[in-house]
């Protein structure tokens, strides 16, 4: 009996193990704001962004609204008349990813961080987990790009 | 005998509905989305343009013809649409081809940028209302997304009949004639939305051309050449989405490649005189009234001292016309 149940038990956590709603999505936490791909975007008041840039996209009226910070950038899209993120680009080695990556980090540690599955096209490794990626392009072994974005918006 | 008139007659009647129903529920592009409406309003002109200028926003929003003809005498037409991509510029040059025979095409090309159907939207906007021809059949299976269906373009009352509860006046108003929103193409807003802040430029993985940008441009390049047309090649002075460098050293090996002409107007925004605290509606993108006639003057002198083209001021019948349409822009921009 207490087979069976070790076995119905294992069975169950596999099943749920496997579930991908259990991946957790990318996220990016800056000292003061957490911020998640596909959620409303909201000012912290604490850490207010430097300025923003707006731009509608043409004969259709949706707004874009990028967001700048003193090292990344937040691009927004409007749903609902709320502004939702899509994009988070790290504009220079002054900011890590949640796992510590940072830009100037080598091939390596991103293999540390993230392990080896990734979608690679040219110099570009792209991580998905749901629909939010990570994406790192290297040159001479080196990331010089890192942008957390949405599969699609 | 009767029975086969009554037959008829419900058929006919049928058909009537049909058609009728089929043209109240599509969308009228008279007041809003009205860059819908673009593509129609040149089957209603008088089409004797030496210059066509075929492209996206960039060219619609730009460039002033009006402008260009009182400056230099120069004839021309903008046959832009929003998002307009690379083959759709294609299929849209080859319809304006059986109308008329240009001297010069100006294609603006910031779309070699994309290598895929960004949208229904656009593509509805763009396509919908083009008369039937082969071009409109091939401009069709060539932009469709995953989710359209060609179908739906032959009878759009199988996409639109969920208006059928939403019409309004516009949808009545605009039942059998279509409203004209341009001057030549030229789509004015004279709104000023100063430039403040620019985002970071990103760093791409790839900043090479699709091969179906390629393709196309290439296609459109061998029209011009078999029907006797200069091809021109241009970058509109917008600021943003970046116009990377990589981009533009792709276009200029294409142009030397071809022996013929590219100009990237960011280059020249000084000699313009673009102010962008003024001459800009929203922010960069696109130039507004101000920056467009400044625009259209530079790029007037500039066709006018590189191609062979004629002053039609001094053609009476071209200029009884143009000055008709001279008073009505004045009137419009309030000059």
């Amino acid at each position: 009996m207490k087979k069976q149940i070790l076995i119905i038990l294992g069975c169950f956590l596999i099943l749920t193990g496997c579930n991908s709603k259990d991946i957790k999505d990318f996220t990016l936490t800056t000292n003061s704001s957490e911020y998640k791909l596909d959620n409303i975007y909201e000012e912290n008041i604490e850490n207010p962004s430097n300025s923003s840039f707006e731009s509608e996209n043409c004969a259709l009226g949706n707004k874009n609204i990028v967001y700048l910070y003193d090292h990344y950038q937040i691009e927004t899209y409007e749903k609902d008349n709320k502004m939702y993120i899509y994009s988070i680009y790290f504009l220079d080695e002054n900011i890590k990813t949640n796992e510590g990556i940072k830009i100037y980090d080598s091939y390596d540690s991103m293999i540390e961080a993230y392990g080896e599955d990734y979608q690679k096209y040219d110099n570009c490794y792209t991580y998905t987990r749901n629909n939010t990626q990570l994406i790192f392009i290297l040159q001479n072994n080196n990331i010089i790009s890192i942008e957390y974005r949405l599969t699609d918006v | 005998m009767k029975k086969r008139i009554n037959l008829i007659i419900i058929f006919t009647l049928f058909v009537l509905i049909f058609l009728f129903l089929t043209k109240i529920v599509c969308p009228k592009y008279a007041t809003e989305y009205i860059e819908g409406n673009m593509i129609s309003e040149y089957y209603k002109e008088q089409k004797k343009n030496d210059v066509i200028f075929i492209g996206d926003c960039e060219v619609y929003a730009n460039y002033s013809p009006l402008v260009m003809y009182e400056q230099d005498g120069i004839t021309s037409y903008i046959r832009g649409t929003s998002q307009q991509l690379i083959w759709q510029s294609y299929y849209i040059l080859r319809e304006t081809f059986n109308y008329e025979i240009p001297k010069v095409v100006v294609l603006n090309v910031n779309s070699m940028r994309y290598s895929q159907p960004i949208s229904e939207a656009y593509n509805r906007m763009t396509i919908d209302k083009m008369k039937w021809s082969k071009e409109k059949v091939n401009i069709i299976k060539s932009s469709m997304t995953d989710e359209e269906s060609f179908l739906s373009y032959i009878f759009p009352i199988l996409r639109y009949h969920s208006r059928i509860t939403e019409l309004t006046k516009e949808d009545f108003k605009y039942l059998f004639k279509g409203s004209n929103n341009t001057f030549n193409g030229f789509l004015i807003n004279k709104e000023i939305v100063p430039l403040s802040t620019l985002p970071t430029k990103k760093t791409l993985n790839n900043y090479k051309f699709d091969d179906i940008d390629y393709e196309y441009l290439e296609k459109i390049y061998q029209l011009c050449k078999d029907n006797n047309v200069q091809l021109l090649l241009v970058k509109a002075p917008s600021l943003y989405p970046y116009w990377y460098e990589e981009y533009n050293d792709q276009i200029v090996e294409f142009a030397k490649s071809k022996d013929i002409n590219y100009i990237n107007l960011i280059d020249n925004i000084e000699e313009i005189g673009i102010d962008y605290s003024t001459d800009t509606y929203d922010g960069g993108l696109h130039l507004n009234l101000y920056g467009a006639t400044k625009l259209s003057e530079f790029f007037s002198k500039y066709l006018k001292e590189n191609y062979d083209l004629t002053d039609y001021r001094n053609n009476k019948y071209v200029d009884l016309i143009y000055q008709k349409k001279l008073s009505e822009y004045k009137k419009e921009i309030g000059d």
